[in-house]
């Protein structure tokens, strides 16, 4: 049986590549999505004082650093046993929103957008951003512009614009002035513009994307993310929930401490990504996606008046009001960045928002934290566990990629069935099986850790494609 | 604003590859910031396009693995004749990000590239000793040149 390999898988965070198996027809058979890094930050910290977790966790990542930051001082803060001053949570969400924005961009404009505005088939040696640069000026400056927006609100908060400090458990280290206030909320006009701008833009060529938004890891999965009380948009804060494809919640309020009941996690013996799971339903067919689609699905409401226009919106794509193509990633990224926009100046306007009281001190007090947030990409839990002396004994990183491990294998063989055809190998088929992927823009920096055991598998093909030896460990 | 930028960049926890970020350092304790822009970075992104769009002369300061330890290389960059066609835009050469600059904005400054070929590149915080004595001279150098670019412009706008 021949393989096809991608590898490497371009314009993602990471490496990875994808694998084809063919029957003797030429036909696909199987497809699957591989992670070929490994970081491995959950063994490293072991034995580190729990105060320097955030610090240490930051450095997993250069794009989201400050998801790792606030999942680390939310686990932290659990740890502590403390309640955080209400100025202290405002100011971390205005960061995390910036880092929202920074990545969403870096995700739409730098990596997506030349699939979007050139065409999936286009030449590749100009499938960049470069050629988005020839094709559409505005737009490759926007894309700069936006994500440099979102890197200077991390920085004017944090001090720098990748791993910032600042975020620490108990609060932040010190509290906003005037002067940083009124810098970021004098750009927020021309953010705004830029999204509203690219939004109407990518709205009216939805269209010529039919057969992707038919092909792209569309089908039924469950969805999971945080959910505020009111069902508004979560990003910060909330309960787990998780809702099947007709939207009906099937667990709800969960813990962040009480995550183990419900995900499961497994190691595959071809990749370096754990592939978490909906427990009830066990693995692998507990398959549910994370992530701006799934935080859109969730919610009923964003909490701003345009992004609740642009959900409204969203939300008739489909009959059922459940958007099921991941292809719409894209679209859902817009509107959260939209959202982040808005909401920056909501809680930037906020009367206590320069409250000097803005964090909270305490000694260890429990010897089990947990934290859990919304990153860029998806649900991030941070859980650890200490010794009396404060010291990490173990540390278990449940990533937003991990969480949709099992979709993105399932998307490259659903658009490999689509698209691929074993006599005869063309460019488009291949870029198609890497934008499924792109859609859901994994970081494989961030979630290639391991449980403890990491599964390998050495395949011996023959040139016929037959399989002539195995190697593994488990 | 100012009409310069020092921009030093590598990874300044690989020992000789932090060269950029102590230059930049160590010249930001000696020049007026009114007239510097300081950017450290681990690497060149296309964000950093409009603001050297913005100047009359980008110096960029990395390090090298070609020649002897220490050895010190400073020479004229420009955008590239035809328009980049890089396909990884995570980081970009001074070259390729010049081009960025012009293709984007419309403008592209004068640009040096000065470079200290390293020694060691492992897990570190301190510079090897070729590359530390190679650090005071390329700082004069720079502090000169900075200089006389102010004084040209002072001369040209008095």
């Amino acid at each position: 049986m021949p393989t096809l390999a991608i590898e490497p898988i371009t314009r993602i965070e990471g490496h990875g590549k994808i694998t084809i198996d063919l029957d003797d027809a030429g036909q696909v058979h199987d497809a699957h999505f591989h992670v070929t890094q490994i970081r491995g930050f959950e063994k490293i910290c072991e034995g580190r004082p729990f105060t320097e977790m955030p610090a240490l966790m930051a450095r997993i990542c250069g794009i989201c650093p400050v998801s790792h930051l606030i999942a680390s001082s939310k686990a932290c803060d659990r740890i502590l046993a403390v309640t955080i001053p209400e100025t202290a949570e405002k100011l971390r969400r205005i960061m995390n929103l910036g880092q929202i924005i920074q990545s969403h961009a870096l995700s739409f404009f730098h990596l997506s957008s030349p699939d979007l505005l050139l065409g999936i088939e286009s030449d590749p040696a100009k499938r960049n951003i470069f050629g988005v640069l020839a094709a559409n000026p505005q737009m490759a400056r926007d894309g700069i512009r936006l994500r440099q927006f979102g890197q200077h609100v991390i920085e004017v908060l944090g001090g720098k614009r990748v791993h910032p400090g600042w975020i620490v458990p108990g609060g932040v280290s010190e509290p906003l002035t005037a002067k940083r206030r009124d810098e970021i909320l004098a750009s927020l006009p021309e953010a705004l513009q830029i999204v509203e701008r690219t939004l109407r833009w990518f709205k009216t060529n939805l269209e010529q994307f039919r057969t992707e938004i038919r092909t792209f890891a569309n089908f039924p999965t469950l969805f999971m993310g945080l959910a505020n009380p009111d069902n508004s948009l979560a990003l910060y804060k909330g309960w787990l929930r998780f809702i099947d494809a007709d939207g009906n919640i099937i667990a709800d309020n969960i813990d962040g401490v009480d995550y183990s009941n419900y995900i499961g996690e497994a190691v595959q013996p071809d990749s370096y990504l754990k592939a978490t799971y909906y427990k009830p339903m066990g693995y692998p067919e507990g398959v549910y996606r994370v992530g701006p689609l799934a935080r859109l699905n969730l919610c009923t409401k964003c909490g701003t008046p345009r992004a609740d226009e642009e959900l409204a919106e969203f939300r008739e794509l489909e009959r059922s009001h459940m958007v099921l193509s991941s292809f719409y990633y894209h679209y859902a990224r817009l509107i959260e960045t939209l959202f982040a926009v808005e909401k920056l100046e909501q809680l930037l306007r906020e009367p206590d928002i320069l409250d000097k009281h803005v964090r909270a001190f305490a000694g260890p007090n429990n010897h089990v934290g947990v934290g859990g947030m919304e990153a860029p990409r998806g649900t991030l839990l941070h859980h650890y566990t200490i010794d009396d002396d404060g010291l990490i004994t173990t540390a278990n990183l449940v990533i937003a990629t991990g969480h949709n491990n099992l979709a993105m294998n399932k998307g490259v063989l659903q658009v490999a069935r689509q698209f691929v055809n074993g006599a005869k190998l063309e460019e488009g088929m291949m870029n198609r099986l890497e934008a499924v992927i792109r859609a859901f823009d994994p970081c494989l920096s961030c979630s290639t850790h391991a449980l403890g055991h990491m599964g390998l598998q050495v395949v011996l093909r023959g040139p016929d494609g037959t399989l002539l030896d195995t190697l593994g460990r488990n | 604003m100012s009409r310069i930028m020092v921009v030093g960049f590598g990874n300044p926890l690989r020992s000789d590859d932090g060269f950029g970020w102590r230059a930049t350092e160590e010249l930001q304790q000696i020049i007026p910031g009114k007239d510097v822009e300081f950017v450290e970075c681990q690497q060149l992104a296309p964000e950093l396009a409009q603001k050297i769009a913005e100047k009359e002369l980008v110096i960029f300061i990395d390090a090298d693995s070609n020649g002897v330890a220490g050895e010190v290389h400073c020479y004229p960059v420009s955008a590239p004749k035809k328009d980049a066609t890089v396909t990884m835009t995570h980081h970009l050469d001074p070259c390729a990000l010049l081009g960025l600059a012009r293709q984007l904005y419309g403008k592209v400054p004068e640009a040096l590239v000065v470079s200290v070929t390293g020694e060691c590149f492992g897990y570190g915080k301190q510079l090897s000793e070729p590359v530390a004595s190679s650090l005071p001279g390329v700082v004069r150098h720079l502090a000169t040149v900075i200089h006389e670019k102010s004084r040209t412009h002072e001369l040209v706008h008095a």
